[in-house]
């Protein structure tokens, strides 16, 4: 390693990793291990074993995979969105938000299979799904998310993983494979950028189309509190909102245990930082709407559901939402956006974007519509809480092994802020201004 | 008899020729698996209508993504300026 590289701090985690790395790596396997465990269990004992019981039959996973599938929009979605709009602030921060997509789709999807108590059945969506089920809608949007993800997070990658390849840096045949031959030409920096450009445009609408999806997996049953056709927005609002706070927190720990203050800087938290208190807004008023209107409808069974959860046995969790995914944050973020203000308030909206798909999912299956359903209330067994502590620890895991491998910050993308960027900057903004000629890039007077 | 590094050089052509394969493999049996399920809700006469709605959306993503893989490995791959350059590694 060169001691003038300016990005040395980049390829230590990768050629250099530290003994904390390896102790970090066996907490999170332990952990995962114990949610496997409880899956085993679950797998041996049958769904008897959770707090599932009829007509409670979707709880802490159902809630776990929404949450998850959530928190994927953070990546994509965000990323190609800076990407579009030439935001230069974002280039530290993609390749952390491209990768918590991929991971956290991974473990979302996994809790339907964690949910089946016969995982073998779902051979029998192969052979036989309909799509007129939008779980099946679901399966597919998110099938299409995870593979355009996970494209659109290695086809930026392969220039960093050509200079992995040309640091001689260990397994040297993978990097040798993944970068592709790339050499950067002219050609290939071409191929690269239109790839890139079209990969971000044709990765919002998937991204917007997979929570919409999940919503409809709700909103398309005529169960009061979920028929809804604000739905679909809801949860992209949310998914977005807790995206960026599980971005902010991955930030906040990689800053810290990668070292990398030059990357991620102040002012990178306080634009998320204003995002995110635009989004606990957002959030706010999409949750107000949907809860007047079902209050101001006085339908009995809406109004029997909307009780659960006002006064009722889920009054708790209905409350602690609010003051989580709305107060706090709002509180907080509207007057400090230093790293240590944002870290806790995505804390907390995280807990609260948690609670609030609980709040969604388990209230409305406690009260069904149908009046031979017998009402009933759900509490999660020390089985579900295990698999929702292994599920983290298997996300933290597989973005921790990842960044063992790969470039956490794009550097190339740094550079190429170093070498262009500036002069870009500087072009677009005399564009804009009145003062300069419609090419704005010479900066001529008019 | 070949160049040890010719040799490693053809080794990860290969391997990247078929990572590339497998992609492709991977998104047609998508888009058999959706093409399937139209066929048989249309055999079923089980809404055909939502299962073709639904194919018409995601047979072109699929289709889209594997357009884009495959461009950018063999553009990249067979960019003959970078293989002018020899085998991966060399210049470091």
């Amino acid at each position: 390693m060169s001691a003038a590289d300016p990005d040395a701090a980049l390829f230590a985690p990768i050629e250099n990793p530290r003994p904390g790395f390896y102790a970090i790596v066996g907490l999170l396997m332990a952990g995962t291990a114990f949610g496997v465990y409880c899956w085993s269990r679950q797998l041996r004992m049958g769904l008897g074993e959770t707090g599932l019981a009829m007509p409670v039959s979707w709880g802490f996973y159902v809630t776990n995979f929404v949450f998850f599938i959530g928190i994927s929009h953070a990546g994509t979605l965000i990323s190609a969105i800076l990407r579009i709009s030439q935001a230069e602030w974002r280039r530290p921060i993609t390749r952390l938000a491209e990768f918590i997509t991929v991971a956290v789709l991974a473990v979302g999807g996994l809790q339907i299979i964690v949910d089946m108590g016969r995982p073998d059945r779902l051979l029998n969506v192969i052979w036989y799904g309909r799509y007129q089920s939008p779980l099946l809608w679901d399966a597919t949007s998110i099938t299409a998310y995870l593979t355009a993800s996970s494209i659109y997070l290695y086809v930026p990658m392969i220039p960093d993983i050509a200079m992995l390849r040309d640091r001689g840096t260990s397994p040297k045949f993978f990097y040798e494979v993944l970068a592709m031959g790339w050499r950067g030409t002219a050609r290939q920096k071409r191929i690269l950028s239109r790839a890139i450009s079209i990969l971000a445009v044709m990765v919002i609408p998937i991204a917007v189309s997979v929570h919409t999806v999940v919503a409809f997996v709700f909103s398309m049953t005529l169960q009061p509190g979920w028929h809804s056709t604000v739905f679909g927005p809801y949860f992209v609002v949310g998914a977005i909102f807790s995206g960026i706070a599980a971005l902010l927190l991955a930030m906040i720990a990689f800053r810290w245990a990668y070292g990398l203050h030059a990357y991620l800087k102040e002012v990178h938290f306080n634009y998320l930082g204003i995002l995110l208190l635009i989004m606990s807004l957002l959030w706010f008023y999409f949750t107000f709407v949907e809860y007047l209107t079902t209050y101001y409808g006085g339908e009995p069974d809406e109004l029997a559901v909307f009780f659960q959860k006002w006064t009722g046995p889920y009054a708790v969790y209905f409350w602690a939402m609010g003051v989580c995914n709305f107060l706090i944050p709002v509180l907080i973020l509207s007057f400090r956006r230093s790293i240590p203000a944002v870290g806790i308030a995505s804390v907390f909206v995280l807990i609260g974007m948690w609670l609030e798909r609980f709040v969604i999912i388990v209230p409305t299956l406690s009260r069904p519509r149908l009046p031979e359903l017998a009402t009933g209330h759900y509490l999660p067994s020390w089985l579900e809480w295990g698999e929702l502590f292994g599920s983290f620890c298997m996300f933290a895991l597989i973005y921790v092994l990842f960044t063992r491998l790969f470039p956490i910050v794009s550097i190339w993308e740094i550079r190429e802020g170093r070498e262009e960027g500036l002069h870009d900057v500087e072009s677009r903004l005399k564009s804009y201004l009145p003062d300069y000629a419609e090419s704005g890039a010479t900066g001529d007077r008019s | 008899m070949r160049e040890p590094k010719q040799s490693r050089a053809s080794a990860v052509t290969l391997v990247q020729v078929s990572i590339l394969g497998a992609f492709v493999l991977f998104a047609a049996g998508v888009i058999g698996w959706i093409v399937h399920l139209v066929r048989l809700s249309i055999t079923l006469d089980d809404v055909p209508d939502a299962s073709m709605a639904i194919s018409l959306v995601a047979i072109p993503v699929f289709a889209i993504l594997a357009g884009i893989v495959s461009y950018v490995v063999l553009g990249l791959v067979l960019d003959p300026e970078a293989r002018a350059a020899g085998p991966e590694g060399d210049d470091s």
